[in-house]
Formats: C-alpha cells, sequence, structure tokens
C-alpha cells in the first residue's frame, strides 16, 4: 500500500526509505525486524510529511482515486477476515493465531488511515487495535457481549470505510457513541475491579449501552452489504488464472507466427496446425471463463454471521455447516444468488427449525442443524440449504394456495413437487405471524425470480418433521449457452438447448382451432402454437404450420409451439448483451455471434410464452 | 509550495495538452444529400464501412439493426431517417461512424464521410430557429469554413431526444 502511494509521488524524495527497505529487507522474516522497519517507513514518512508541509498551512498530501480504491479493497477482505476470525474465536473460545491476525490486519488498517488522513477512523481503529491486544493477553473474556461489541465497531469502520469513495472523508456517523463503545470494552475490566467496590449499578448501565447498541448492528450490517453488492466492478484473480491464459497467449503467438512464416504448408501440416490451434483458443476460452469465476466461500462467510444473529434473535439453536466453499462460479452469478441464500437461510430458521422445546418434545437434539452445500453437478452448481427442522406442510400450504385460488381442486392428485412449488407464488406466506426475522419484505417469489434471472431453478426436498432441502441449482456460466439456430425469413434466431423438448414437422390432420387460437395435438396433448413472425414483424418463407418447423418449447412444466422456417443446427455460443442504448426488446433476451461475425438474437423462453398466455 | 504539488501540476496541464489541443474546435464532416454535418471528434471513435446489419424488432425505423464490432455489440441509426430526409441507398461508399457518448457506442449511418477539419468558436453561429430537425435541438450551431456552411450537429440530442421508444439513458 505504502509503496504504491510513494510510486505515485516520483518526486517524493524517498531514495533514502528504499536503501532502508534493502537494508532491512534480508531480515523481514524476523517479525521483530518487520515491525522495526515499518516504524521506520512511518518514521520517514511522517517527517517527509512534515518538511512538506512546512510553510505551507492547507498542504493536502495527493490522494487519487486510484489510491482510494485500493485502501478500500484492502480494508474490506481485512475485515472479513477479522470477522471471520471473530465468529470461530466466539465459538470455539480463546485461539491466539486469530486474534494475532486480527490484530495485524486492524494494525496495518490503522497505519493506512493515518496515511490517507482519516482522522477518526484511525482514532476508532486505534481503539480497536488495544482492545484485540488485550484480548490477546487474555485480559479481555471472550464472551458474547464482548465479541458483539468488537463486531459493531468493526461494522461501523468497515461501513465508513466503504463510504469514503463517496465522501472522501473518514469521518463516522455517531463518532461519539462508538468510541464510547469501544472504550467501555477495553475498560471494562478495570472499571468492574472499581465497581465492585463503588458502584455495582453503573456496570449494568455500561452493558446496557453495549446491548442497546448491538440492535442496531443489524441495520448497519445492511447497509454495509448493499455497499458491498453496489461496489463491484472489480474483481481479484488468482495469479495463477492469469499466468495460465498468458501462457496460452504465448502459445496462440507462436502458432500464429509460424504459419505467417510458412505460407505453403502442406495439407497435412495445415492440418496439424489447425488441430493445435482449436485446442488452444478452446483452452483459451476456458481461461478467460475461469478468470470471471470466484468461489462461494465469501457468501457462505456472510451466513456465518447471519445464522448466529438470527440464532441469537429467535432464541432458537443453530449449527451451521457449510460444504464446498470452494465451489466456482461466474461472479454476477454469485452476486446475484447472495440475497435469495440469505432469504432462504433465515427461512430455514425462522419456518424450518423448531424452538428448543418443540425440538426436545420430538426427541430431536435441542440444537438445530443447518447445512449449507455447494458441489459440481455436470452443468450445474447445487447449492443445498438443508434443515432439520419441521419441513413443509404439504396440508397448510393446499389449504393456503386454495384461499388464494391458486388450485381449484382439494389438490390431492398433486405431486409435492407442484405443491412445494406453490410457495414460490407472489404474496404466498403460510407464517402465522411475520416475525423480525423473516420480515424483510422479500418474499420467496423473488428467491425464485433472482435464481430464474441466472437462469437456474429451485427444488424442494421435503418431509414432515425431518426438515427440508432447498436446492438451487444454477448452470455453471451464464455467459456461455447451447443453442439452436433457427431462421425465419432472413433472420437468424438461437434458442437456448436447454428450453427445447422436441422440434418437429407436424402435419394438417394434427392443426385444430380452439377460440380461433390455432393449437397442435402431438401425443393427446393440446399446445398453443405462437409464430414468431408476428412478434417481429418477419416476412417468412411459409405460413403454413405444415410447411415450416415447430420448436416445442417448455418453460416451468408449460410447452408451447413456436413456428419457424428452417433448424439451422446445434452450437455453442457466447451469450452477449444488447447495447443499452435499445433497451429491452420483447422476446429477445440478448445475442450472440455467428461464425460469420453477424449476430443473431437469442430468444427469451420466459418472456416468449408470457406474451402467448 | 511543495515539490509534490508542482510536480502534480504539471502532469495535470500535460494532461490536458494533449487532450484539449488536438481534439480542440475539430468537427468530423460528413455528407447526406447535399448538405455538410458536422460532430465533435471527442465523440468519434472508428469510422468503418457498411457492414451486414442484424435487425431488431420494436425498433423506430431510423434504429437499422446491430452489427458485431470486435466482440461489441453495436446498435446502427440512420441519420437520413433521423433527419426525416431521403432514405439514403447504401453503397460501397456508405459509412459508419461509431460514436461514443454516455460510454455508450452507437453507429451513424451516413452517406459519406469527407474530412477532420477544424472550425474555431468565433466562425460557429447560432443555429437558426427553423425547420424540423432544428427544433429537436439537433443542431448545435452552424459552422462557416472557407468554402460552404457545415452544420454542426448535437450527437447526444440526436441520439437521446425524445423518441416514441423509451432509450433507457433518459431515465438513468
Amino acid at each position: 500500500m505504502i509503496f504504491a502511494v510513494l510510486a505515485h509521488n516520483l518526486d517524493f524524495p524517498f531514495h533514502r526509505l528504499l536503501s532502508i527497505v534493502e537494508l532491512r529487507s534480508t531480515d523481514v522474516r524476523l517479525d521483530d525486524e518487520q515491525n522495526k522497519l515499518l516504524n521506520f517507513i512511518y518514521e520517514v514518512i511522517n517527517q517527509e510529511k512534515e518538511l512538506l508541509m512546512d510553510g505551507n498551512e492547507d498542504f493536502e498530501f495527493p490522494i487519487n482515486d486510484e489510491m482510494i480504491a485500493q485502501f478500500i479493497q484492502e480494508a474490506i477482505s481485512g475485515f472479513e477476515k477479522i470477522e471471520e476470525n471473530l465468529l470461530t474465536i466466539e465459538r470455539i473460545g480463546f485461539e491466539q493465531n486469530l486474534l494475532d491476525e486480527a490484530y495485524r490486519i486492524i494494525h496495518s488498517y490503522k497505519g493506512n488511515c493515518g496515511f490517507m488522513n482519516f482522522m477518526q477512523l484511525e482514532k476508532l481503529s486505534h481503539k480497536l487495535e488495544t482492545l484485540f491486544e488485550i484480548m490477546k493477553q487474555g485480559r479481555l473474556p471472550i464472551t458474547e457481549n464482548n465479541i458483539a461489541g468488537t463486531l459493531k465497531i468493526l461494522d461501523v469502520i468497515q461501513k465508513t470505510t466503504l463510504n469514503i469513495a463517496e465522501s472522501r472523508n473518514g469521518d463516522v456517523e455517531n463518532f461519539n457513541t462508538y468510541d464510547q463503545l469501544v472504550d467501555d470494552l477495553v475498560y471494562q475490566n478495570k472499571k468492574k475491579h472499581l465497581q465492585k467496590i463503588v458502584n455495582p449499578i453503573k456496570k449494568v448501565e455500561n452493558i446496557n449501552t453495549v446491548v442497546k447498541n448491538i440492535k442496531k448492528t443489524s441495520e448497519v450490517e445492511k447497509e454495509i452489504d448493499q455497499k458491498i453488492d453496489s461496489k463491484n466492478s472489480d474483481i481479484r484473480v488468482n495469479l495463477d488464472k492469469i499466468d495460465e491464459m498468458v501462457n496460452l497467449v504465448g502459445e496462440l503467438m507462436i502458432v500464429s507466427q509460424m504459419m505467417t512464416r510458412n505460407p505453403n504448408l502442406g495439407p497435412e501440416n495445415q492440418r496439424k496446425f489447425f488441430h493445435q490451434l482449436n485446442g488452444l483458443v478452446t483452452e483459451l476460452q476456458d481461461a478467460a471463463m475461469s478468470i470471471r469465476m470466484i468461489p462461494l466461500e465469501g457468501t457462505f462467510k456472510k451466513m456465518v454471521r447471519l445464522v448466529r444473529d438470527l440464532s441469537k434473535k429467535s432464541k432458537k439453536l443453530v449449527k451451521l455447516d457449510t460444504f464446498g466453499e470452494d465451489t466456482e462460479l461466474d461472479k454476477t452469478v454469485v452476486e446475484q444468488i447472495s440475497d435469495p441464500l440469505m432469504h432462504l437461510v433465515r427461512n430455514a430458521i425462522d419456518h424450518g427449525i423448531e424452538t428448543r422445546e418443540q425440538r426436545l418434545a420430538q426427541s430431536k437434539p435441542k440444537e438445530g442443524m443447518l447445512a449449507i452445500e455447494a458441489k459440481y453437478e455436470g452443468n450445474e452448481v447445487w447449492i443445498d440449504i438443508i434443515d432439520d427442522g419441521s419441513g413443509l406442510n404439504r396440508e397448510k400450504i393446499l389449504r393456503k394456495a386454495k384461499e388464494m385460488n391458486l388450485v381449484q381442486s382439494n389438490g390431492h392428485d398433486l405431486s409435492d413437487d407442484k405443491v412445494f412449488n406453490l410457495i414460490f407464488e407472489p404474496g404466498f406466506s403460510t407464517a402465522v405471524e411475520i416475525t423480525s426475522v423473516s420480515g424483510r419484505g422479500v418474499g420467496l417469489d423473488v428467491v425464485k425470480r433472482n435464481i430464474e434471472k441466472v437462469k437456474g431453478y429451485i427444488k424442494i426436498k421435503s418431509k414432515p418433521g425431518k426438515g427440508s432441502t432447498f436446492s438451487l441449482r444454477i448452470p455453471l456460466t451464464i455467459a456461455i449457452i447451447d443453442g439452436m439456430l433457427v431462421r425465419v425469413g432472413k433472420s437468424i434466431y438461437t434458442i437456448p438447448l436447454l428450453a427445447i423438448r422436441e422440434s418437429i414437422q407436424i402435419e394438417k390432420k394434427q392443426i385444430t382451432l380452439v377460440d380461433g387460437n390455432e393449437v397442435v395435438q402431438l401425443r393427446n396433448q393440446l399446445i398453443p402454437v405462437f409464430r414468431l413472425h408476428l412478434l417481429h414483424h418477419l416476412t417468412p418463407d411459409y405460413e403454413n404450420l405444415e410447411e415450416g418447423i415447430l420448436i416445442f418449447l417448455e418453460y416451468q412444466d408449460e410447452v408451447f409451439g413456436l413456428f419457424v422456417d428452417e433448424l439451422l443446427g446445434q452450437y455453442q455460443t457466447i451469450i452477449k448483451g444488447l447495447s443499452e442504448y435499445l433497451g429491452k426488446i420483447p422476446g429477445v433476451s440478448g445475442c450472440s455471434i455467428l461464425s460469420n461475425g453477424e449476430l443473431s438474437l437469442i430468444l427469451d423462453v420466459a418472456d416468449l410464452r408470457q406474451g402467448i398466455i | 509550495m511543495s515539490r509534490v504539488k508542482e510536480y502534480s501540476e504539471f502532469e495535470d496541464t500535460l494532461y490536458d495538452d494533449i487532450n484539449e489541443d488536438t481534439q480542440k474546435d475539430k468537427f468530423l464532416i460528413f455528407q447526406i444529400g447535399s448538405e455538410d454535418y458536422g460532430i465533435e471528434i471527442k465523440h468519434v471513435v472508428e469510422i468503418i464501412t457498411m457492414q451486414t446489419i442484424t435487425e431488431v424488432p420494436e425498433m423506430p425505423n431510423y434504429i437499422k439493426g446491430i452489427i458485431n464490432l470486435k466482440g461489441k455489440v453495436i446498435p446502427l441509426m440512420d441519420v437520413s431517417i433521423r433527419f426525416n430526409l431521403d432514405p439514403i441507398k447504401y453503397n460501397e461508399r456508405t459509412c459508419i461512424v461509431i460514436v461514443e457518448v454516455n460510454q455508450i457506442l452507437v453507429g451513424l449511418i451516413v452517406e459519406r464521410v469527407s474530412e477532420v477539419t477544424k472550425i474555431p468558436a468565433f466562425q460557429i453561429e447560432g443555429a437558426p430557429n427553423t425547420g424540423s430537425i432544428i427544433g429537436k435541438g439537433f443542431i448545435q450551431g452552424i459552422g462557416k469554413s472557407e468554402d460552404k456552411i457545415k452544420i454542426l450537429l448535437n450527437i447526444e440530442k440526436i441520439l437521446y431526444h425524445k423518441t416514441r421508444f423509451n432509450l433507457r439513458k433518459q431515465t438513468v
């Protein structure tokens, strides 16, 4: 960080610093030496700063956007680590290494704040550092209250840090409250001794302020989540991935040079070269895609905190296990599923897992089990949220569905799948009362919609009394799809292969008119038909259904036929967004580049279905 | 004054030099029909020849479709139709001027591109208050260089002036 700053100001007379760094860097493996070195660097910088400020009252150290961005990024990843460590400590008790790490991170953060001139942040993080220090020395007991208070301080520092990008200063909202809170935490030990003798009431007061403040934590947290979400055009990529890509590009260059230098290749060699080229391009494609992939680790970590807070709030004992944190998904997908995942976890704790008494009455362990598990399954990633709570109540759902006119019959003939899927309908809730935990204003329908945005779907398994599993199934990447090329008149469209059930040329006798709409009879099923050329105002080759091709598309168990002129074949393609300038086009989700460099519109099956029904 | 500050100021002026001086007062001149039009050079990204266009449904008539330019999807606008002129015929002289406004790329289909010329501010007059395309604010001014007057266009207005379909930028 500091070096980056210095590098920005080449004029900075830091040759002296450099020579010291050089001298000392051989010893840096020793912790002591490292600290000495860092102190020295600070000293030199401070001296230089004073030197620069001499005779210039309103001197401002030049700080540019890049430095701030770097500062924020570094800080946030540090905070995540601290939070993780604190939560672990709360669970397993005192652990020197974890506290050491938290201490180190906050120490370097404090230094950076000082350097960037964020006074309040510096002060607060300095106090937090002190807090960690006394924790490290075992002078502060690891209690729920102490951890909660510490997390709160951390939250506010994190929130302020994220705000810096806009506010450009490190001013902490309600600084004094937090300052007091951290002091309370740090000095409570000493005070306790005094209070025992002098004033036992004050102690209670202190703890009360702490508890009161904790209540507000969830709000701060929410804000932080939103901030983080809105600031993520950056991505952290493992250097190995980049190296791999650079290597491949190097290989490609070699092959291309070989080809240009030997223009008269024999057909045998030519084939060899093309073969090589093909392989390289495929590898490069994979490498480029893998750069967009990030592990689910960060998302899962958020859940740890969420479960902790929720179980405190709902007074239910919940043990969370996470598996498969290293499963990777496209970055945009990971961002999209974070909210749905949180919602499902909330749901599981609020509606799924029973209270301690209820559990004991059913001779279940008093601690509810919640597991989040991610794994690769074919071309998809499955994220399962498993609880051992009460499970979904089929009868209750059906009753509610009938109230809402979602089902006509008494529903005994409906499959479990169909019944469980009803809970994703807008406005559906079987909860008797809305608790603060679930009252976030997001229904399960939003969860479903968000998952569908990333082309995924949700499966529910549930056994009464045994628990439920919500399984999010998400395609590995939304950037590439298998598509079927179809032609209508002069236009070529791409249809996602997954949505296609079958494509056939029908006979005239299969067509009937129902209410003036064409319907095709296929194996005793009546299927509505929809002509693409009518929606997009094209001139097709064929007007008669029996002359062209009918593609049967499936969307959420509903089938409809799409009438096109001709099938052109399957291919794998990269999805490109349509220009922002054009806005949303009905029935189109994006476009893809054909092998001749031209573009083809990708059809949005969900959109088409809505247009037809 | 500190050395650091001096340095950064120096850097700033250096940067401005490059940016402003080469682009200031410069216009790309193109023709539609018998008129010369100019757009500020700072908006122009690239000029390419006519491409195969993929039509897009539900668009106003002057949006001809989209093309693929080095992996980017770029919508094309036929300027002659946008201005309610006689539609131009596409031939080998037809050009697509790729412009960037608010980080969005759009291709303008024009009949011919002729030159880049410098028209200093004192040679530019305000837009006369007549005619249909002027009413919409498409014209930024009239440039009087040596031989012929050049209609200087307000590219932002051309892209985003209220139309029957909702361009997203308007609401941002």
